[in-house]
């Protein structure tokens, strides 16, 4: 290999350190800063603020609630215009942790379906949790259906330890018209963090 | 590199990643962020360059690298020509697209899909409430109940009746369900061949919970049918459950699903207005980033193939100027720049051999500077120990170059005698004979020209031999003038006198002394023989004595002449300086006058002691002759140092007169009316001959002679000289 060869390989090279290095910082600021603004901008998306999540820790499976709807106004209005809706549901639970990042206890992905008929004027429900499709006339009803989580079983309780602090994050990724699924997704959707909760085991 | 030049790159960083927070996608448009976010990269990759660079700018210390400026401003100017027009388009085509989203989404539009869709809910919503209806009147029909209640008896009948009211009603099937969802009855417009059963949908429970007539739709087949469902009750019990089932027209129901579909899409556009105008803004980012890129990428490539020859060759000029001239640029290309690059090559290549040249000339120039320099030295070596006085002057007449021996020979004062002066300026007054010299040698036809010159400096006569010639301008230096050569010759004059005196008085004394001695014999014969016969003695005796008095005399004057003309040669050796003291003490101890001082006795001096003792006794006979009164007295005592010892005789008489001291050393000069002038002179040369001298240290009160010798040989002199300095 000449001189000039190296040369030029050496300086591919370097590029593509230093590409590689924009690249990762890219990923992390843009991650780092979609989680933030997710925090922040939630409120503006899908509700006025973040919802409070109710836990259920007396049964032996360990239940959430959100009681207000989340994102109904917006929701509401697609609905009646006949957009298909789809609200996908991450609830994340987390060990706190005083001095490092919170350890990830469980992690429950579930979504919902509202697919409106304006001729009939009627909505149909389908829950991808249970597999239930059932149709409404009630358009609350299936606001309700979509943005509300009630009694929701999250985790077994056996998971967890008693006297430890746990939050409980919900986010939501809301989704118009036909789900499809795409590869890019695991970059360009980052989920809105809706509800935050945090609880402890007596 | 100019200020402005630096920070541009980082201005540009800046001002993309404020187009980056500016274009920040929000989540609200999450299927539409793919380009949003692909441009936020390009952007954030664009930015981080321009940063990079700008901070290598910004730190670099060194010079950019040749044509790196040029290149950066062909970039720069075709980025910049490129965004221009790309700006104005984004902006244009932003403003077509909100003004296109302005009609597109028209109230109108608005109000007329409303309508459309108001209609088709309205056709669905007739075929479904005329169903209600006639379902709720046959709910009520009493035959209808009775042959329900009269199962199975009445089976007949009430497939009759339904048979009836499926033809009235035109629906396509009737179906009896009981509370157990067992099919009861059924009658098909089709028939019964290809009819199955079917369970019961959740509406159907909840009519049959509710007790409530309900309907839904159901797709099969590319068709739309509309189900209802009623309760049949009996004494206020549902007892069964009636389905009806119809078709709903084709035609119409394809419209109706259109003006929901067109009406979802519009209202889903209509809710992303502001996205989908991000997204076409997106786009044209996206589209005029790629081309910027491009458009960049293709102006670096070109402005290094442009740049590179011009780099090159600011490479090749600065090595010239560092000295290595042994440059030549490859790969011309064939433009203006390969000219350039072949003119440059050529113009390297003629400034090599040209350089080359002048290093051989200034080598052989040096090796000729160093001749002439060796040269130089040995002239002005030659100069410096010619006895000869040397004198250069330009055709001006300026003095160009003399040597040390000329400003002695003629006591010249350093101070005027500079390279520069006008000759003649200087030489007037008592070198004025110079300056004829001079004059001469210039005007004449010549080119030589020699005379003898006999100057008198410091009131003492100089003979000199004035040679000089004319330098032309036809010699390889260009210089033309006069050079003069003065040489004293004033002690060879003054031997050739001598010589020629010598020569003389032999002569004269060969001649005279042989006749004396007969005249002198005569005259004492005629004095003893005729003396008795004459008669006056006296005057006899008068004449004769005075014969022999003069013969006496001429034969002492010729002895002198004699010994001036053949001195002999000293015989030298070391004597004992007190012996001399010694003899002139006893000689003339009958003069009370005569004062000799004492002496170190071991003090001695190397000489021919009779030619000596000659000297002494005639400067004591001279000063016996000065002094003829004892009050005046003569003193005669010895100093010594630097080799030599010095005699100093010393008398109180009348001294010596201004006009005799320059004369009293000449041959044949005497103020003595019987004094043959030889003394001194003679006395003169035996110390020079005895490498010493005969000096008149004071003319009068007191007249002071002394006489110098040496206190060694020269050769025991050199050689203890040369002991000491070992």
């Amino acid at each position: 290999m000449s001189l000039k060869q190296k040369k030029i390989s050496g300086k591919v090279c370097e590029w593509l350190c230093k590409a590689s290095l924009f690249g990762m910082f890219f990923l992390f600021a843009s991650y780092s800063y979609s989680e933030e603004l997710a925090g922040v901008y939630a409120d503006y998306s899908y509700s006025e603020e973040l919802a409070d999540v109710s836990v259920d820790i007396s049964q032996p499976v360990i239940y959430c609630s959100i009681s207000s709807d989340i994102g109904a106004n917006h929701l509401t209005r697609a609905l009646k215009e006949g957009s298909v809706m789809a609200y996908r549901w991450e609830i994340i639970i987390e060990e706190v942790r005083s001095y490092w990042l919170n350890k990830n206890v469980g992690n429950v992905q579930f979504s919902r379906q509202v697919v409106p008929d304006l001729v009939s004027k009627q909505w149909l429900l389908k829950d991808s949790n249970s597999g239930i499709t059932s149709a409404t006339l009630s358009t609350r009803k299936a606001v309700s259906f979509l943005a509300r989580l009630k009694h929701f079983p999250v985790i077994d309780r056996s998971l967890l330890e008693s006297g430890v602090n746990y939050t409980i994050r919900v986010k939501l990724y809301v989704e118009e018209g036909e789900v499809k699924a795409h590869w890019w997704d695991l970059v360009t959707k980052f989920g809105d963090t809706v509800a935050v909760g945090s609880f402890t085991l007596p | 590199m100019s200020l402005w030049l630096k920070i541009l790159p980082l201005l540009l960083s800046m001002a993309l990643w404020m187009v980056i927070v500016w274009l920040w996608p929000s989540n609200t448009t999450a299927d539409l962020q793919v380009v949003a976010w692909v441009n936020i990269s390009l952007l954030f990759v664009l930015s981080m360059l321009l940063f990079l660079y700008g901070m290598r700018l910004w730190l670099r210390k060194e010079e950019p690298r040749p044509g790196s400026r040029l290149r950066a401003k062909l970039v720069i100017g075709a980025v910049g020509m490129l965004l221009i027009p790309a700006g104005t388009l984004q902006i244009a085509a932003n403003q077509m697209v909100e003004k296109g989203m302005n009609v597109w989404f028209d109230v109108r539009v608005d109000t007329l899909l409303d309508r459309a869709l108001s209609l088709a809910q309205g056709f669905y919503g007739r075929i479904d409430q005329d169903m209600r209806h006639n379902l709720a009147q046959y709910m009520d029909d009493d035959a209808l109940l009775s042959d329900i209640s009269n199962l199975p008896g009445s089976y007949r009948s009430l497939n009759a009746r339904m048979t009836d009211v499926l033809r009235r009603e035109g629906w396509q099937s009737i179906q009896l369900y009981d509370r157990n969802e067992r099919l009861v009855a059924a009658v098909q417009a089709e028939g019964l061949s290809d009819f199955k059963p079917e369970a019961f949908t959740e509406q159907a429970l909840v009519t049959l919970t509710m007790g409530r007539i309900s309907s839904e739709l159901f797709n099969q087949q590319n068709e739309e049918m509309l189900i209802a469902y009623a309760p049949i009750r009996i004494q206020q019990h549902i007892v069964a459950l009636l389905k009806v089932k119809t078709t709903l027209p084709t035609d119409l129901i394809q419209h109706a699903r259109a003006v929901e579909s067109d009406y979802r899409t519009y209202k889903e556009l209509e809710r992303h207005r502001q996205s989908i105008s991000d997204i076409f803004t997106h786009a044209m980012l996206f589209i005029t980033l790629m081309i910027v890129m491009v458009v960049g990428f293709v102006a670096v490539i070109f402005s290094r193939r442009l740049t590179s020859p011009v780099g090159q060759l600011a490479q090749a000029l600065k090595k010239i100027t560092d000295g290595n001239l042994d440059v030549s640029i490859p790969n011309a290309s064939d433009d203006e720049l390969g000219d350039l690059v072949h003119s440059f090559n050529r113009m390297a290549l003629h400034m090599k051999q040209n350089v080359e040249a002048i290093e051989k000339a200034q080598l052989d120039l040096s090796d000729a500077l160093t001749s002439s320099r060796q040269r130089q030295y040995v002239l002005e070596t030659l100069l410096a120990n010619l006895q000869s006085g040397v004198l250069l002057l330009n055709e001006h007449g300026e003095i160009q170059l003399m040597n040390q021996s000329l400003r002695e020979l003629l006591i010249l004062q350093p101070s005027d005698w500079t390279s520069g002066r006008n000759f003649a300026d200087l030489s007037r007054g008592k070198l004025h004979l110079v300056h004829d010299f001079y004059n001469e040698l210039s005007h004449q036809k010549n080119e030589t020209l020699q005379r003898e010159l006999e100057i008198t400096i410091q009131g003492e006569k100089r003979h000199l031999l004035a040679r000089g010639a004319r330098l032309s301008t036809s010699g390889l230096s260009g210089f033309s003038g006069y050079l003069l050569l003065l040489d004293d010759v004033s002690q060879l004059a003054e031997a050739q006198r001598h010589r020629a005196w010598s020569e003389v008085a032999q002569r004269l004394a060969h001649e005279i002394k042989n006749p004396l001695t007969p005249i002198k014999l005569a005259a004492e014969r005629l004095q003893r023989r005729f003396r008795s016969q004459v008669d006056s003695h006296d005057v006899f005796d008068s004449c004769t004595h005075a014969i022999i008095a003069q013969v006496e005399r001429l034969q002492r004057l010729i002895a002198d002449f004699s010994t001036l003309a053949r001195l002999p040669k000293p015989h030298c050796k070391q004597v004992q300086c007190a012996t001399f003291v010694q003899e002139l003490r006893d000689l003339y101890s009958a003069y009370p006058r005569v004062r000799v001082a004492d002496m170190p006795a071991e003090l001695s001096c190397h000489c021919d002691a009779d030619q000596i003792r000659q000297i002494l006794i005639n400067l004591m006979e001279n000063a016996l002759a000065a002094t003829d009164d004892d009050q005046k007295h003569i003193r005669l005592y010895l100093s010594h140092g630097d080799g030599m010892v010095r005699f100093h005789i010393e008398d109180d008489g009348g001294g010596v007169p201004e006009s005799v001291r320059e004369h009293m050393f000449e041959a044949y000069y005497s103020t003595k009316s019987t004094g043959s002038g030889l003394g001194l002179s003679i006395a003169k040369r035996i110390a020079d001959e005895h490498d010493g001298d005969l000096s008149l240290i004071s003319s009068g009160s007191p007249t002071h002679f002394c006489l110098t010798l040496p206190m060694q040989a020269p050769q025991e002199k050199s050689t203890e000289k040369v002991q000491g300095e070992t």
